[in-house]
């Protein structure tokens, strides 16, 4: 049985739809597989419902954290940067790793374009800040991580999401409250590209996608593809899995902000940093600040929402 | 002395807080080198956006505090550029001194991340006593640092556009271009494993090579397979210690188990011949006199030194020149002569601890005996269980000419005349 850390050209298709479990899956890989130069791992992965936050961004200014929570739906932070997503079935993620020399963004996500636009007859196009478009539609959101010997672009393609969740899912009202030097989203509309051409489907698009991959890298050994089952490594990606689904590293690992909140026509603001709340500004007598300060903000989220209401 | 990694090898005020200097470049006409060595280091800091000019990223986060110790290659920060994270990773070991960025700050390339203190007493040092202005980490020779766009660590970092990044535009004129600087990494002790995943590469020394060699060969030529037995060495061990004393008045060394397995062997090596003998060609050729070679540690690695003649002998012989042949190898004065030849080989894994093993003959010969170590081991003797000092003992010989009964009837002759010496005088 061939090491699942060997380099060269390969395609790898997890076989779990956890979020945590495909992140951790995707750090562990790039940390630990032998790269080779001028070749490339692709990654294929999909997950349940969940929303994605950037490394560095707010989750509670990216996402309704309630009716996140109402309707089971995960939340991650990823250690890539960029933007939020929302994730469902109908949304294929593509990770491609390569040594960090060989990064290029722009030609993976060219290859993509070029290679969906043949096969199903679209007219999709790159953007300046790396996303792919259908017209004026976003499709595709980038992100990726340089560490000194690899870097990762990973990158989703809607296929057959469905985008009523996922406008739901990121609409914040919490946003307009939130002051930070967080990492803020850019809002796009999106479409599936089964909208367009419904004879897309998930399993043609990966079918394409690994046939394509080895055409692109000159790779004549096409076998190199295997699904992967994440249980499998439980042991080697247990701490990335913990971490990505600690509370420490979902809410504290947020940048400082400042939190408004409208009390009895009075702004109160609420200043977090490292997800603890380290100072309340505001009329003192209305508030109770002891039951406040220096607690987990996630933590009383629910209590600083009733404050609003008044 | 304290190391303050730090950038302006040009200021005299560096010179004088005797920094080191953090360069990458091989250059060495530019005027303003110290006179310490140069380190190499690569490393990328900050980020570009891929419209050449505007490098601005967001450090993001730092990873360690101020005063923490950091190794080689450990990420201290992280910047977010363009949805995209690089992490900036310390080019030496060090504490962290002092970050000169805040969180989320708005950086451009060139900027300055961190104070980095590479001395090995790493005591917090303030500002005013380096005197030197920032620490940076950077690739660079020397230079000045306000040329964004032209930073060549910059570039590399993050050149997204062509992956073709290793080159490095000449921002100076004495500065030669570097490849890959990324490829130059902070020297690792190759004896160390630090977990830094870095990987260093040392050339094989000439014993090394040769020694590589001739076990090849070895293991191509014969037909190699390997006998064990275990020795009981309660009377070996009663006989030292009672005549040790003795032996070392009178001969001035010290009795070892050396001199009883080599005597034992010659023994056995003229009653059985073909062990004594070898191949060559399609010959084979016997030997009426036992040279028997015997593994030697030199600080330059195994030497096999022969003792020759070895049936003349007696153990004191033997033990003498054993010892001389070990002062020569300390010495490493061992003539090339005294090397060469033997018939048989002895190798002694025992000093170290060993168990039990294979050992690899040793070309131009037909076997090898391999000894372990001594271990108190429960035996059964006349079917009672006894506790005595065992060595599992192992014959690797050449089947092309030794078949396995010769291989096993010899060993146990060895094992014979270790057990009870005093059979060698009977001839049985």
């Amino acid at each position: 049985m061939q090491s699942i850390l060997r380099g060269g050209n390969r395609v790898l298709i997890s076989k779990s739809t956890n979020v945590y479990t495909n992140l951790a899956l995707e750090r562990y890989l790039a940390e630990n597989i032998k790269h080779q130069p001028k070749t490339r791992l692709l990654l294929l992965w999909r997950n349940q419902p969940c929303v994605v936050v950037g490394r560095y961004q707010n989750p509670f200014a990216e996402s309704d954290i309630k009716y996140l929570a109402e309707k089971q739906i995960d939340l991650a932070r990823r250690y890539s940067g960029g933007g939020t997503c929302y994730h469902d079935l109908g949304n294929l993620n593509v990770t491609i790793v390569t040594t960090r020399e060989d990064y290029n963004r722009k030609k993976n996500l060219h290859w993509i374009v070029n290679t969906l636009n043949e096969a199903f007859n679209l007219t999709l196009h790159v953007t300046d800040r790396d996303d792919i478009f259908l017209d004026t539609f976003k499709v595709t959101g980038s992100a990726s991580r340089l560490e000194r010997l690899y870097a990762y672009h990973h990158f989703t393609l809607l296929i057959n999401s469905c985008l009523n969740d996922l406008r739901r899912s990121l609409k914040s009202e919490d946003q307009i409250k939130i002051t930070s030097k967080a990492t803020p989203s850019v809002r796009s509309s999106v479409l599936n590209l089964a909208d367009r051409n419904n004879s897309i489907t998930y399993e043609k698009t990966i079918a394409l996608l690994i046939e394509k991959f080895f055409q692109w890298n000159n790779e004549k050994n096409t076998t190199n593809c295997d699904y992967i089952d994440p249980l499998l490594y439980y042991e080697q990606m247990k701490d990335f899995e913990n971490e990505l689904k600690s509370q420490k590293f979902l809410y504290q690992a947020t940048p400082p902000f400042v939190y408004t909140v409208e009390h009895e026509k009075q702004p109160i603001e609420i200043s977090v940093s490292n997800g603890i709340i380290t100072d309340i500004k505001g009329n003192d007598s209305i508030i109770d600040k002891k039951n406040f300060l220096g607690q987990l903000f996630h933590a009383v989220y629910h209590n600083i929402q009733k404050l609003n209401k008044t | 002395m304290s190391h303050i990694v730090s950038l302006r090898s040009a200021s005299l005020r560096a010179l004088r807080s005797s920094s080191t200097i953090v360069a990458a470049s091989k250059c060495t006409t530019s005027p303003h080198r110290s006179c310490q060595p140069l380190r190499k280091f690569s490393y990328s800091i900050l980020s570009t956006s891929p419209d050449q000019n505007s490098t601005i990223g967001n450090n993001k986060n730092k990873k360690r505090k101020v005063g923490d110790k950091v190794s080689v290659d450990e990420a201290i920060a992280e910047i977010e550029t363009d949805k995209a994270n690089l992490s900036i990773n310390a080019p030496e070991a060090g504490t962290i001194e002092a970050y000169l960025v805040a969180d989320s700050d708005n950086v451009t390339s060139g900027v300055h991340v961190a104070k980095l203190n590479t001395s090995a007493d790493a005591k917090p040092v303030s500002e005013s006593k380096t005197d030197a202005p920032i620490g940076k980490v950077e690739t660079k020779s020397g230079q000045s640092i306000e040329k964004p766009s032209a930073d060549p660590a910059a570039h590399i970092s993050l050149n997204e556009l062509s992956p073709s990044a290793g080159a490095i535009r000449d921002t100076s004129a004495p500065q030669k271009p570097i490849a890959h600087p990324i490829k130059t990494y902070a020297k690792i002790d190759p004896h160390n494993v630090t977990g830094t995943r870095l990987e260093t590469r040392v050339k094989m020394s000439r014993m090394r090579l040769k020694i590589s060699e001739r076990l090849k060969e070895a293991q191509n030529t014969c037909a190699m397979l390997t006998t064990f037995n275990e020795i009981d060495m309660s009377n070996a061990v009663e006989f030292r210690k009672k005549y040790a004393d003795q032996f070392l008045k009178r001969h001035n060394i010290k009795l070892g188990f050396m001199s009883a397995f080599v005597k034992a062997s010659a023994c056995a090596l003229t009653d059985s011949p073909i062990v004594n003998a070898v191949i060559d060609g399609n010959e084979i050729v016997y030997r009426d006199y036992v040279d028997i070679s015997v593994a030697v540690a030199s600080p330059k690695g195994l030497v096999v030194p022969v003792i020759r003649n070895v049936e003349k002998m007696n153990y004191a012989d033997i033990e003498r020149a054993i010892n001389e042949y070990g002062e020569q190898a300390k010495k490493g004065t061992l003539p090339i002569e005294d090397m060469d030849g033997g018939t048989f080989t002895i190798s002694n894994g025992g000093v170290f601890g060993s168990l039990f093993g294979t050992p690899i003959i040793n070309l131009p010969q037909s076997a090898i005996l391999g000894m372990h170590g001594i271990f108190d081991r429960p035996v059964a003797i006349n079917g009672k269980m006894e506790i005595r000092p065992m060595m599992y003992v192992a014959l690797t010989y050449d089947h092309r000419i030794i078949d396995g009964r010769d291989a096993v009837l010899f060993l146990r002759k060895i094992k014979q005349y270790v057990e009870d010496s005093r059979t060698m005088f009977l001839d049985i």
